[in-house]
């Protein structure tokens, strides 16, 4: 063998245990733990933990869900008139966090001078409140936009009441926030430097009470706090025991004592969800695998004793993400034109225009019911009671609107 | 290669991979809405209604079929006829998408601003911004005497509107979200305003 050789042979060698140096390092300093129950053991459920619920199995209601509890629903795709008109830009820059108040304006937050504002469909724009939050870094409204919850980048959260201009400051190692329907309490996640101590809080916005109502240990990243609209689920938990199937999942809905109220089954990854208005349903996405990792659309009954019944998939593919409930069963999406396999996994990825379709969740009608002449990447939309108009951000996070009459 | 080499080269090898492994594993920035830049540039160009050389300077993006922005247009004058230390810089910040008569709007007043009648001009277009149109452009310019030539030939020029398109620029690269937006230096309000909101955000930002 030649010195040439010996030096690339050399080269190649050092290569590869440089590689398998810098695989150790991450598996064991950057890798995700594992769940504390992921192999479909049976433990025992212990009241107020997460780490019971997210792995037992048991459910309290008397519906049981399984994988062959679905309907595929052949959505009919439909269309009427369809509307083409360029959506009308009421913001010349980008907003943070808007959201469709009750009086059909839309409540955002300015990151230019830290303010909360609303601003109607003809782009007037009023001050919500005075007092300036600079720097936020995550906003989260309640359902009537009448409080927020604000997390800056140093860690403080602060509660504001736009009405009682009130201003509440919540420990700094509490992260993500969500609102119960009536906006009397908001849940949070405890986040320690032990993460035995790790929890799920509960506390009144009027910052008179607080209490811990599950442990969440190392499963925090496994949890996601969504307070449903009738305040009887806090959340979810991706914990649950693993699945025959490759892709499916079991994921309990967390009550409000942190107890396990049931499970759902869903058929992919990426799960994500949004409660419709009365909290009885919940419609969610998922990548499929059999759909090769695409974003399919779900919803699934999780009221009283029927939880993670009555499955139903939409033909329409998109995410949660760019949907919205006008009522119980009526719901607005935009919907990308063009997606390739794999999308589903991650809702950055999409590349492709949107256009907005009706979907009926009884039927599984979807109308295609507006395509703008000019390509537009939705987000964050919300359609008015009257289902007259229909408020997104685009790509740049401009707020526009576009008239569904 | 002698061992002092080979070493040298175990170790460059090990260290640029790691490198690259670092580079690999960490996360794209996401989208930051946070503007470098935070307070306006008073151009000579800018139209100036009050006190040249007054104390406080207010920067206000502006929008004469706003509904909002021309409140705020009659806030700024009846501030200014009471205020001597108080000077007014306006920069356009029309949007054609909500109100189609936005940016013809704002070169006309312009134009009128070639002929130093800028804030009348733009006073008068708020008062009627429902009714916009070209009679209305014209009715206006006769009304402050305006010469006709020049305000029509201005108003063809395409140079008014790139001006006006710099100026929306730079509300967009300072983040302004619409009119109307007034700034004092770095500080901002947007919307519809009271005199009395008017008046404490003033004080209180000259005081800060």
């Amino acid at each position: 063998m030649n010195d040439r050789i010996r030096i690339i042979v050399g080269i190649l060698l050092l290569t590869i245990t440089a590689s398998f140096i810098a695989f150790i390092i991450y598996w064991f300093l950057f890798r995700n733990p594992p769940a504390i129950v992921d192999t479909g053991q049976e433990t025992e459920v212990t009241d107020n933990a997460v780490g019971g619920l997210t792995g037992s199995g048991e459910s309290d209601g008397t519906a049981t869900p399984d994988a062959a509890d679905q309907d595929d629903i052949d959505t009919l795709v439909g269309s009427e008139d369809v509307i083409t008109d360029t959506p009308v830009q009421l913001t010349s820059s980008p907003v943070t966090s808007a959201t469709l108040t009750a009086d059909g304006t839309v409540a955002y937050y300015d990151s230019g001078d830290g303010r909360f504002y609303t601003i109607d469909e003809n782009g007037n724009i009023v001050l919500l409140s005075s007092t300036q939050f600079p720097d936020a870094e995550t906003i989260v409204f309640s359902g009537d936009a009448e409080m927020v919850a604000i997390e800056f980048p140093d860690g403080s959260n602060v509660l504001y009441n736009f009405e009682e201009e009130e201003q509440i400051t919540m420990p700094s190692h509490w992260e993500e926030f969500s609102f119960s329907g009536d906006s009397d309490e908001v849940i949070s996640k405890n986040i320690t430097v032990d993460p035995s101590n790790n929890s799920l809080v509960v506390t009144s916005t009027d910052g008179s009470h607080t209490e811990i109502i599950a442990d969440l240990g190392t499963n925090a990243d496994k949890v996601t706090i969504d307070w449903s609209p009738d305040s009887d689920v806090v959340g979810f938990s991706q914990t649950g025991r693993a699945q025959t199937g490759f892709g499916r999942e079991q994921i309990f809905l967390i009550g409000t004592d942190g107890e396990a109220l049931g499970y759902i089954i869903v058929e992919g990854l990426a799960f994500s969800s949004s409660w419709s208005p009365s909290g009885d349903t919940l419609l969610y996405s998922v990548a499929d695998a059999s759909k090769d990792f695409r974003p399919t659309l779900w919803s699934v009954d999780v009221s009283g004793n029927d939880i993670g019944t009555d499955r139903d998939r939409y033909g329409i593919e998109t995410w949660v993400e760019k949907c919205t409930f006008q009522d119980e069963s009526t719901v607005y999406c935009a919907v990308p034109r063009e997606i390739e396999n794999n999308e589903g996994l991650d809702t950055d990825s999409i590349d492709s225009p949107d256009d907005v379709y009706r979907l009926d969740l009884d039927s599984g009608l979807a109308i295609l019911i507006a395509s703008p002449d000019l390509d537009y990447h939705m987000f964050n939309l919300s359609v008015t009671e009257d289902g007259e108009t229909l408020y997104f951000t685009n790509e740049r996070g401009y707020l526009n609107r576009i008239s569904l009459q | 290669m002698n061992p002092r080499t080979r070493n040298g080269l175990i170790v460059i090898g090990i260290a640029l991979a790691l490198l690259a492994f670092f580079v690999f594993i960490t996360e794209p920035e996401g989208v930051t809405f946070t503007s470098e830049k935070n307070a306006p540039t008073v151009q000579d160009e800018d139209p100036h209604i009050g006190t040249e050389d007054a104390e406080i300077t207010l920067v206000f993006f502006g929008d004469a079929v706003s509904e909002a922005s021309g409140e705020v247009a009659g806030l700024l004058n009846r501030l200014l006829e009471n205020e001597t230390n108080i000077q007014v810089i306006f920069k356009d910040y029309p949007n054609n998408s909500l109100n189609e008569e936005s940016l013809a709007a704002a070169i006309a007043a312009r134009c009128a601003h070639a002929q130093d009648a800028f804030w009348e001009y733009h006073l008068a277009l708020t008062e009627q911004r429902e009714v916009l149109g070209e009679e209305v452009y014209t009715s206006i310019a006769e009304s402050l005497d305006l010469k006709e030539n020049s305000f029509k030939k201005c108003r063809e020029d395409l140079d008014i509107a790139s001006y006006i398109a710099d100026t929306i620029q730079e509300g967009q690269d300072l983040a302004v979200a619409g009119a109307p937006t007034l700034f004092l230096g770095s500080q901002r309000i947007s919307g519809s305003l009271s005199m009395n909101d008017l008046e404490v955000w003033i004080n209180s930002t000259v005081s800060e």
